[in-house]
């Protein structure tokens, strides 16, 4: 115990989310309550492991529909026409505007695609104990929190023309069920980064440092 | 800097939290969550495979207006299907479109299914189409009627004008010619646009065309087993021996062309027996579709009634025929019996003997043989050696054919052949084919020939008689001839007289008196 290094969890002391409020308590203990402003307090966010895969694989599942399936429903008077993302990405390429291709290609497949594979990766490593570069993962997982909510672009794209352009006969703009399936990705991955604590990355860490070795000379500078 | 121990005795003085009732469902109940996904997922990608039908090949002549991704396949205006892929064929020849039907249309899939790429099309009898000016031509579907399937089919090239879901028959017409017909030439009954022209093709012996009409329902009833058709194209207009024939159908069909039909003319003939009534239900009786009926060229070829006995003669005449058309009537006594066939020349070349043969038909049956005692028709030859020997007997009492001017101003000419008794006799020759059938001369012939005999008389008496008169007249009037002489002197004689004459009326006019006393003489005056 005193070899470890000095964290809430080490020293059983947690603090309230709400109010700032320190208390002691043993990590063994669960589901307590601030004795001032009566908010949840925990050590680690609650049930964070199981949490974030179930949303990351309901994110790895409906994926694949956000992709297949048409995001946008176009009709006009030639008839209708039945848009995926990818479709979206080629028309945009060919029709000379790469850099717009570009960007639709990173907002709406590589960055919901890289946050799947970098919280998938850090939540493996978490659930090896792995102590490589915490910083750098933490790091990873600032990005992805941060960038999460711009994929949302393509889904109000999406919203605003399916609500302006209603001209009956002439041309309409539909969601399709692709629209869906992607906002529910967009949404489902946030919730899954919201719900990963990034402490359980230097949990190893914190570990690791406790064997007798190297942790005094850490500790010491 | 506290040491650890004062640090945890430190920690240990801070609040205690409050302790509730844990939840232990909580960790559960957020795999709900994948799991919904995933019946969510698999619910789509179900609904895709399910939604999504049969593949199949379509080629076309040209990729004009095939889209991938884009066009669509309609039955009844209705998406079916989307081409997924425009490729060339493997010898480039066509152009093969890869089509996902619907699911819903996956039974589209039958051996005689037709697709066809929608333009717009503008024909004398309407546009069509005209959607697809905005919006893109796309390829309409006609669901087939067959049981067996496919799943690759060759585009018609030409739309069809009715889709098979449209009530209606269609019956198929022989022609010689298309005429003007084109696909979707009205068909008219009783001036009513019943139908139109629904196909058209060349007969595999190249000697004639058949139309397919579709006649739509209800009207397709009135087509039965005698019905005529004829063309009621434009303006048929016909100089024959009856004069000038112009014949319209409506104006619709002067522009864009037509055919009409009709039920055969009622019949007035007296000899009509009164059939049994199967028969005449019989008669008058629906036709399935596809029945083949013959396309007459006018309504008055289509409304004759048909001739099921045709015998076949020649006429050799000695005369010119000009003025004789192929077609001219054969007439006996105001009935036209027969028509000209053919018209030709033949030249001996010993003797320059000329003989225009003109073949003609000749309908016996409208020539109808009946006994007047007892009324009871004469029954026709039972053979071939029965009818020459009848034939023989009518050329005995002098059945013969004649050349007649049918119109003056035209110069037509037809044959009448009536009998005369008077003509030469004649026997045929049982063993020419076809028979040959005797002439006469011609009344028009008859005035020609009195006419030149008129100049040949004036040629030969008249004008040597003329020349002799003009040759004496002129010896009279010489100048040294004794008539002149003679003249002159009682011309100068009578001048002499008048002189006298003029005196004697100035002495009368001076002196009145003179008359009773004399003239005075030279002294008293």
């Amino acid at each position: 115990m005193t070899n470890q290094v000095l964290t809430g969890l080490t020293a059983h002391v947690v603090g309230c989310d709400g109010c700032g409020l320190a208390h002691h308590a043993s990590p063994a203990q669960h589901d307590l309550r601030c004795r001032r402003c009566g908010l949840p307090l925990h050590f680690r966010k609650p049930d964070s492991l199981n949490r974030t895969w179930a949303l990351l694989i309901a994110s790895y599942i409906l994926i694949i529909p956000a992709n297949l399936l048409p995001v946008m429903k176009s009709s006009t008077l030639t008839g209708t026409e039945d848009d995926t993302i990818m479709g979206g990405v080629i028309y945009l390429w060919e029709s000379g505007s790469e850099v717009l291709g570009a960007i639709l290609f990173i907002a709406s497949i590589v960055i919901p695609l890289s946050k799947l594979f970098a919280l998938t990766y850090l939540l493996i490593s978490v659930r090896r104990r792995s102590t490589w570069n915490p910083k750098k993962r933490t790091q990873i997982y600032r990005v992805l929190e941060a960038v999460g909510r711009w994929s949302m672009i393509d889904v109000y794209v999406a919203s605003m023309l399916t609500a302006l352009v209603q001209f009956g006969n002439l041309m309409s703009i539909n969601v399709g069920a692709g629209a869906i399936a992607f906002g529910a990705v967009v949404v489902l991955t946030m919730i899954a980064a919201e719900c990963f604590d990034p402490r359980l990355i230097w949990e190893a860490t914190d570990q690791t440092n406790a064997t007798p070795d190297s942790p005094k000379e850490k500790h010491a500078v | 800097m506290p040491s650890d121990a004062n640090r945890e005795e430190e920690f240990a003085n801070l609040p205690q939290p409050i302790s509730k009732q844990p939840r232990n469902w909580s960790s559960r109940f957020i795999w709900i969550i994948p799991i919904l996904a995933l019946i969510v997922g698999i619910g789509l990608g179900v609904k895709v495979v399910l939604e999504r039908g049969p593949t199949i090949t379509v080629s076309f002549k040209s990729g004009e207006g095939l889209e991938a991704g884009k066009t669509h396949v309609k039955y009844k205006d209705v998406i079916i299907g989307v081409v997924k892929t425009v490729d060339l064929s493997e010898d480039h020849k066509e152009v093969v479109a890869t089509i996902q039907m619907d699911r819903k249309a996956s039974d589209f899939l039958r051996e005689d299914t037709h697709f066809w790429i929608v333009r717009p099309r503008i024909t004398a009898s309407g546009v069509s189409g005209l959607s697809t000016l905005f919006g893109g031509s796309y390829i309409a579907a006609d669901l087939g009627l067959s049981k067996e399937t496919r799943d690759n089919f060759v585009a018609l090239e030409v739309p069809p004008i009715l889709t098979r879901d449209v009530p209606g028959r269609k019956f198929k017409l022989h022609a010689p010619n298309l005429g003007s017909h084109d696909i979707g030439t009205p068909v008219y009954f009783r001036r009513l646009m019943v139908g139109e022209v629904v196909a058209y093709d060349l007969d595999k012996d190249g000697k004639g065309v058949s139309i397919d009409v579709f006649v739509h329902a209800p009207y397709d009833k009135y087509v039965s087993s005698n019905t005529r058709f004829w063309n009621a194209s434009g303006i048929d207009v016909s100089v024959g021996a009856a004069g000038i024939n112009v014949q319209t159908e409506s104006l619709i069909s002067v522009l864009a062309g037509g055919i009409a039909f009709e039920g055969p003319p009622p019949s007035y003939d007296v000899n009509v027996k009164v059939a049994d009534p199967n028969e005449q239900i019989a008669e008058t009786s629906e036709v399935a579709a596809d029945t083949v009926f013959q396309l007459f060229s006018t309504k008055e070829l289509a409304m004759k009634a048909p001739d099921d006995r045709v015998d076949r003669y020649v006429i050799n005449f000695k005369q010119s025929v000009r003025g004789l058309s192929v077609g001219a009537p054969v007439d006996f006594r105001g009935v036209t019996i027969g028509e000209v066939l053919s018209i030709g020349a033949m030249v001996d070349p010993k003797d320059f003997t000329i003989v225009q043969p003109v073949v003609i038909n000749l309908y016996p049956n409208r020539l109808r043989l009946k006994t007047m005692a007892n009324g009871k028709p004469y029954p026709p030859p039972k053979n071939e050696e029965e009818r020459i020997q009848r034939y023989q007997r009518m050329v005995d009492r002098g059945f013969r054919a004649q050349l007649r001017s049918a119109n003056i101003l035209t110069g037509q000419q037809y044959i009448a052949v009536d009998f005369f008794p008077d003509a030469p006799k004649y026997t045929i020759n049982t063993k020419d084919r076809p028979l040959v059938f005797p002439s006469i001369p011609g009344s028009f012939e008859d005035i020609e020939k009195s006419v030149v005999g008129i100049v040949k008389k004036l040629d030969t008496q008249t004008l040597p008689a003329l020349d002799k008169t003009l040759k004496s007249a002129d010896a009279v009037l010489a100048s040294d001839s004794p008539l002149q002489m003679d003249l002159r002197d009682t011309l100068r004689e009578l001048t002499k007289a008048a002189s006298s004459l003029k005196k004697l009326a100035d002495t009368l006019d001076q002196q009145p008196q003179s008359i009773i006393f004399g003239k005075p003489s030279e002294e008293s005056k």
